[in-house]
């Protein structure tokens, strides 16, 4: 079981791994990535895809949209399953991640374990 | 039938003959010494009835004459002298135009032959011909009166000239003419006694409309000539005692507006021909006074409207069909003039007026307008100042009669204010639109940059509870400080925007090494600051500035340069001011991570940040530039990655 966990904020990140770990088990491996970039270079250069990607909306330099954009271009993209997650309370926001094929579901911030709930990975 | 012959002599036989012969209305003969001989009865009562004389047999002519009137007796006898010397007929005329006395007379004088042709006497006849005499003269001051009457154009010019060109030509004693005012008969011009200059009467002659006979005829409408006052119960003595008097009324659209009024002391002085032309002269007076009032009363409306017309400050002119200028304003006048160098004139044609290029087009637009379509032309026409001047030109369908050629109203309206407020409008409503835009933008953006410290705040506390590993809660709650920080920096810096948004200007005299000094006393807690070195230069030591927005100012470019220090190299900062003319430099550099020349363009949009690593809240730099800009100074930045950016602060004296 592997995660990858995109966001620009560290504080974050810990936060996700820790509850992920306390979820899926203390053998999940969790790969962070700081930006769109940053997880698109892991992704291109990983040997196997991750089975949950959570992926922030807001991020300088390349945002979670952008991100989707690049991830699109690739023909492993279809083979993802990415959840958005973001404390923004723009409705656009939220409207847009609907109408993105590639992600499966939106998560409000901060993240508990009952948000987690229906969140499944990829594969079993 | 001859009554009065004194003796049946055989001259008398031939007097008799001699008159029967003359077949004319009075008669008489006369012997060789000028006496009468004979005479009919009509010319004994015509005599008793013009001079009060009577006549008999025996009696010298001129006797007789003498109690008429001179001309009558001089007339008279000088053709009777002839008749003498000659032995041959005469026929001579006289006229007397003294009032009282008025007579015309036409007569004939016939030599009555004897045995052996010697002259036994003179057989004479005479006619009055007062009456065509009248007629004639009459009909010729009607004629004139009439073509005069259609150069007057007031109505009391009008008045005067019936009494001077009528009235005072009928050999009358007095006339008057008097119109009527509510219920009163005012005097308005008279002749003879109630006359006392050119234009005025003598006195405020005033007569109720039901009273004598002037007030009788201005009530039923109708003309009266009476010839005997005394025997008509309608006379009443209006001004002298008159012994016949003519009135008729003034009778305008059906309503009597006046009467003219003629009075003779002679009991039976007027004819049916006085009547009547004074009734034809009333008519005429009506006709010309609806005609005076009627242009009075077009005169004033055309007045008020062209008040109306003149006062707007849009030109109206009005074209026929075939492009002829039928009326303009004062403003289409000016404007003419002014913008085209064209005095228009009524009649002028459109090629006259408009120059070759608009031509056609109005031509077009005309034809479009006369066939019931109202259309507009927007002209903008360059002054010679090379300015713009902005016209909307309406044509629009004008009224016409049946008969009549179409005809086309156009409206100049000069619109170039309406254009620049359309132009500042169209900008205000954009620049309203971004600020709208900004303003989503800008509560999404706060919302989003406190929530996102927030939840991590949230997500902590959530994973303090769940662990029991000290080290770890130690860590969490070390993340939890940084977090609440950056709450509080963001808080900060927004206070900054709003304040220098909504607080006034307040300039004063400082210092900026003591500014400086503010500032790093303020950031001295700041990460990594103790590593930073800082070097000042001031070229300029005292300015006159807002202080609190120059310490937003600087607070900003100093904890940019320690935030994005080097870690590669000691990081350094060096202040530095100069004088320029008419304003003065600040600037701030570093040796820090230098900003991708890409980013450089979106450096000071608000949230933008440039990299991942920013932990700021996006809004330091917008901020710098929007205060900036409120000090009407310019902001630049250069940098270069891993060498270092330096900021200058442009601001005016």
């Amino acid at each position: 079981m592997q995660v990858l966990l995109i966001d620009d904020n560290p504080i974050d990140l810990l936060i996700h791994e820790k509850l992920l770990l306390r979820k899926f088990g203390d053998d999940t491996s969790i790969l962070k990535s700081k930006g769109g970039g940053d997880a698109l270079e892991t992704l291109d250069s990983a040997e196997t895809l991750p089975d949950l990607i959570l992926l922030d909306i807001k991020m300088p330099v390349m945002d979670g949209f952008e991100f989707l954009e690049e991830l699109d271009k690739r023909p492993f993209s279809a083979r993802l399953k990415i959840y958005m997650l973001s404390s923004t309370i723009d409705p656009n926001d939220l409207l847009q991640a609907e109408d993105s094929e590639m992600v499966e579901g939106f998560l409000e911030k901060p993240l508990s374990l009952d948000a987690l709930e229906g969140c499944t990975p990829s594969s079993p | 039938m001859l009554p009065h012959f004194s003796k049946n002599t055989t001259d008398h036989q031939r007097h008799q003959e001699a008159l029967l012969n003359h077949g004319k209305l009075y008669l008489w003969s006369l012997d060789c010494s000028f006496r009468i001989v004979t005479y009919n009865q009509r010319t004994a009562q015509y005599v008793a009835k013009k001079t009060g004389a009577e006549i008999f047999p025996g009696q010298q002519l001129e006797e007789l004459l003498a109690i008429t009137n001179p001309q009558a007796r001089n007339s008279w006898m000088e053709n009777l002298e002839k008749v003498r010397q000659k032995e041959e007929s005469q026929v001579f005329y006289y006229t007397n135009l003294e009032p009282k006395r008025l007579v015309s007379v036409r007569a004939s004088i016939q030599p009555i032959f004897g045995e052996k042709n010697i002259l036994t006497g003179y057989s004479c006849a005479f006619e009055d011909q007062t009456k065509q005499f009248l007629i004639n003269r009459l009909n010729s001051l009607k004629s004139q009166f009439k073509s005069q009457a259609l150069a007057i154009d007031s109505v009391s010019e009008l008045l005067w000239s019936i009494t001077d060109n009528i009235l005072a030509e009928l050999y009358l004693e007095d006339a008057v003419i008097l119109m009527l005012e509510g219920d009163e008969l005012r005097l308005a011009a008279a002749h003879g006694s109630k006359r006392s200059g050119q234009r005025a009467t003598t006195r405020d002659l005033r007569i109720p409309i039901d009273k004598g006979i002037t007030g009788h005829v201005a009530s039923k409408g109708k003309s009266l000539l009476v010839n005997d006052t005394q025997g008509d119960q309608r006379y009443f003595a209006e001004h002298f005692l008159a012994q016949s008097e003519v009135a008729v009324p003034i009778t305008v659209n059906g309503q009597v507006r006046g009467v003219i009024n003629c009075e003779s002391g002679r009991e039976g002085f007027f004819y049916d021909v006085h009547q009547q032309l004074l009734e034809e002269v009333a008519e005429v007076a009506a006709v010309r006074i609806k005609q005076i009032e009627d242009t009075h009363k077009l005169q004033e409306l055309d007045k008020y409207h062209r008040a109306v017309l003149d006062s707007t400050p849009n030109g109206y002119l009005l074209f026929d069909i075939r492009g002829n200028l039928l009326n303009y304003n004062r403003t289409a006048a000016q404007s003419f003039e002014r913008l085209l160098q064209v005095q228009l004139k009524l009649g002028m044609l459109a090629q006259q007026i408009f120059p070759r290029e608009y031509l056609q087009e109005f031509q077009d637009r005309l034809k479009q307008a006369s066939q019931g379509q109202m259309n507009y032309l927007e002209v903008k026409h360059l002054l010679r100042s090379r300015l713009a001047l902005w016209l909307q030109v309406t044509f629009a369908p004008a009224p016409h009669d049946e008969g009549e050629r179409p005809r086309v109203t156009l409206l100049v309206e000069d619109t170039t204010q309406l254009k620049q407020n359309e132009r500042i409008l169209q900008k205000t409503n954009q620049d309203l639109r971004k600020t709208n835009q900004d303003l989503d933008h800008f509560v999404y953006s706060i919302s989003h940059n406190l929530r996102a410290p927030l939840s991590s705040i949230m997500g902590l506390q959530n994973l303090i509870q769940m662990s029991e590993d000290i080290e770890e809660i130690h860590e969490y709650t070390h993340m939890l400080i940084d977090a609440t920080e950056s709450i509080d920096s963001y808080i900060r810096n927004t206070l900054d925007y709003a304040r220098n948004n909504r607080t006034a200007i307040q300039k004063k005299n400082l210092s900026l090494s003591q500014l400086l000094s503010r500032v790093k006393q303020k950031l001295r807690f700041l990460e990594g600051y103790e590593e930073i070195t800082f070097e000042e230069s001031w070229g300029i030591q005292e300015v006159y500035e807002d202080p609190y927005r120059l310490e937003i100012i600087l607070t900003n470019l100093i904890s940019n340069a320690i935030k994005y220090r080097s870690t590669e190299r000691p990081p350094k900062i060096v202040i530095r001011s100069k004088q320029k003319v008419n304003r003065w430099l600040l600037s701030v550099q570093d040796n820090g991570q230098g900003i991708a020349s890409e980013d450089q363009k979106n450096l000071f949009h608000m949230f933008f940040k440039a990299s991942s690593q920013a932990s700021g809240s996006g809004l330091g730099l917008y901020i710098l530039r929007e205060t900036v800009q409120s000090l009407d100074g310019e902001v630049e930045v250069y940098s270069r990655l891993d060498l270092g950016t330096q900021f200058t602060i442009t601001l005016p004296h």
